[in-house]
């Protein structure tokens, strides 16, 4: 999960570098050769990352190219461009790289190859289809029981250990999707939410919409109301259709709660054996 | 190769003093003089400045690198140093020879260049390993000599050994002992062998049976365990999975990295570019360029159609193998190029040793469990690493 100060950050497009110069911004391109050139060495304080929207490109550029700087690589469509990402593996000496996975058919390879090359991943979760449940399950899995993982699968991993730590962080902001702090400007310059469903217009003032939203689920008195993990996923998934039955989802949270239970034991446990033995 | 460290697999000789029946080198009588050394190191410096890479580590190999004189490496560790301290880079050094030609008259640059340790290499029971018109076991008496030699000059020596026929007969208690307990070795590895350049009977015959060397590796794993483990003996590959799979920060070998043009190169007395020392001395077709061609090393990389092979291999791997439902793609990737090369005649196969792997893989995995839960030091491995 990106690092988030209070302030507000956009997500812009390459050729809007010079007006939302001053402000916190993640930066994102078809061509990591147009990211290079906006954002030179010198001028990289406010960049929270850069996110690279085809896996085709040459990455030789980003290699070269401000150290440090997070660069998000973005799949659309993991069951064929999973082999791609070992293309991206030389980033990682110079850059922390996130891939950032739809929820589709085959999504289980691409995060296989990614949690085996190193990089974060995050899920793009929206509402799954309940035909999706199933990969996810096996992903959650994977990211809970593999020896290969090392790093974190998002939103599995904040959730996981907001429930470790009963510290509730909700999807809004696992998924960088509270307009209150992450903004997504359109090519054309427009402000709206990170999530952009076909066919929806976010109105009224972004920096409310997920507290207002929230309300809005609870007073009608829905799922949510009695959810057990509300506190931990904050509606998200009502969005944009309140009518999305969260049963699949649930038992994802099921398995994370479960999971975080048997890692407090197991910790406990540890402590408990190293207080016995004196270390 | 653009992280922040690469290496280099230099042969400034093609030239060696035995004759061991597997080798992959097709030899020559080519050496590098210091003046084409010079223009070797500055044009990788130039690269190293284009790509931002901070340092790099030269393994010196030949043909035989012992065949050049100690006062030729004084000579070429003084340029070396001078040209990198006065790009603000850092170039390190490693030793790799067959120790046949070593004396004394070598400590003092061993000490001075190579950190005070060599790599050498040897086999248990050593079947193609011999001096022109000489027999396995006089090499072997030879290379004994001279080992224990530069042990008592407190020189660090390293072996590497291919397990043979005779290896799998003799079986891994007794190879294990005769490294460690005969020869006081304790830090060695074992290798794969590979028939690369033009096959002879001995390189047939060096291709082990799968199960076999499987057996073999499970064997010596256990024996390495209960007898060298955090004992002070060093046996690789056992020790960097026993560290991965302990949870600890593991160098793995080359074979198993993600894509090897990330990593290193080699060049060889004449100058030519290849991925790694046997692509170099066996199969010009995979040559990258000359390095004394009139281009940058930068422009030479980046043009190679043969590396080009090599950056695509995993991808294809993914695509066509049964790489990607692997247990354990995160530490092999598919496996070595060259003995995936040499072994099928095929590139873009996944490695033949994959059953033999796999088999070591799952038993250090198993083992490293074993003593983890022993110690209570189990730990989900989402406690590591933010983004």
């Amino acid at each position: 999960m990106v690092q988030v100060s209070r302030m507000v950050v956009y997500n812009i497009p390459v050729h809007l570098v010079p007006t939302y110069r001053g402000r916190e911004v993640f930066v994102r391109s078809q061509d990591p050769e147009a990211l290079v050139q906006a954002l030179p060495d010198g001028a990289l304080d406010k960049l929270v990352g850069v996110q690279l929207l085809s896996l085709a490109a040459d990455v030789d550029t980003l290699a070269n190219w401000g150290y440090g700087v997070p660069v998000d690589l973005v799949m659309l469509s993991p069951n064929t461009e999973f082999p791609l990402l070992y293309r991206y593996a030389k980033l990682l000496d110079k850059h922390p790289v996130r891939v950032t996975i739809p929820v589709l058919p085959e999504l289980s390879k691409a995060v296989k190859v990614a949690s085996a090359l190193r990089f974060t991943v995050k899920l793009e979760m929206g509402q799954p289809e309940p035909s999706a449940i199933e990969d996810l399950r096996s992903v959650l899995d994977f990211y809970l029981h593999h020896q290969s993982v090392s790093q974190p699968v998002e939103f599995f991993h904040t959730s996981l250990m907001s429930l470790y730590n009963r510290n509730p962080v909700t999807l809004w902001d696992v998924q960088e999707e509270d307009p209150a702090y992450i903004r997504y400007v359109t090519d054309d310059g427009r402000e709206t939410m990170a999530r952009r469903p076909i066919g929806v217009r976010v109105t009224g003032d972004l920096g409310c919409f997920v507290a207002a939203f929230q309300q809005e689920l609870l007073a009608e008195q829905g799922e949510c109301c009695e959810c057990e993990f509300f506190a931990y996923c904050g509606g998200y998934f009502k969005w944009p259709r309140k009518d999305y039955s969260c049963s699949g989802v649930k038992t994802l949270f099921r398995t994370l709660q479960e999971a975080s239970a048997a890692l407090r034991h197991d910790l406990d446990a540890f402590s408990e054996a190293e207080k016995g033995t004196g270390q | 190769m653009i992280g922040r460290h690469f290496s280099l697999i230099l042969l400034p000789t093609n030239k060696c003093n035995v004759a061991c029946e597997y080798c992959f080198e097709n030899k020559t009588n080519d050496f590098m003089s210091h003046e084409r050394l010079s223009i070797v190191i500055e044009k990788l410096l130039d690269h190293m400045e284009r790509k931002a890479i901070a340092s790099m580590t030269i393994y010196w190999q030949g043909g035989e690198i012992m065949l050049l004189p100690p006062a030729w490496f004084e000579r070429a560790h003084e340029l070396i140093h001078q040209a990198a301290a006065a790009r603000g880079k850092r170039i390190t050094h490693s030793l790799q020879s067959n120790m046949i030609g070593y004396t004394p008259r070598w400590n003092t640059i061993i000490a001075e260049m190579f950190g005070n340790s060599v790599g050498t290499s040897m086999d248990f029971p050593n079947l193609y390993r011999k001096a022109r018109h000489g027999t396995p076991a006089q090499y072997t008496a030879l290379w004994s000599r001279n080992v224990r030699t530069a042990r008592e000059a407190g020189i660090q020596v390293g072996v590497i050994a291919i397990p043979n026929k005779g290896t799998l007969q003799v079986g891994a208690e007794r190879f294990y002992a005769y490294f460690v307990d005969e020869l006081g070795i304790t830090d060695f590895q074992i290798n794969t062998s590979f028939s690369g350049g033009e096959l002879n009977d001995a390189k047939r015959e060096s291709i082990l049976d799968l199960d076999g060397l499987s057996q073999f590796c499970v064997d010596l794993a256990k024996v390495w365990v209960a007898r060298g483990y955090e004992q002070g003996v060093t046996l690789a590959p056992f020790e960097q999975l026993m560290r991965h799979f302990t949870g600890e920060s593991a160098c793995l070998p080359c074979i198993w990295l993600q894509n090897c043009t990330d990593e290193f190169v080699s060049i060889d007395a004449r100058g030519h570019v290849a991925q790694c020392d046997c692509w170099v001395t066996s199969y010009p077709d995979y040559w990258f360029g000359n390095i004394f061609d009139d281009v940058s090393f930068t422009e030479l990389l980046q043009q190679s159609r043969a590396r080009q092979r090599f950056q695509a291999r995993p991808e294809v791997l993914m695509q066509h193998e049964s790489c990607v439902e692997c247990d354990y793609l995160s530490i092999c990737h598919g496996g070595c190029p060259v003995r995936t090369y040499a072994i099928t005649g095929d590139f873009f196969v996944k490695d033949p040793y994959c059953k033999v792997y796999k088999a070591l893989f799952s038993t250090m995995e198993e083992m490293a469990a074993r003593r983890a839960a022993v110690r209570y030091r189990r730990a989900l491995p989402v406690l590591q690493g933010h983004w």
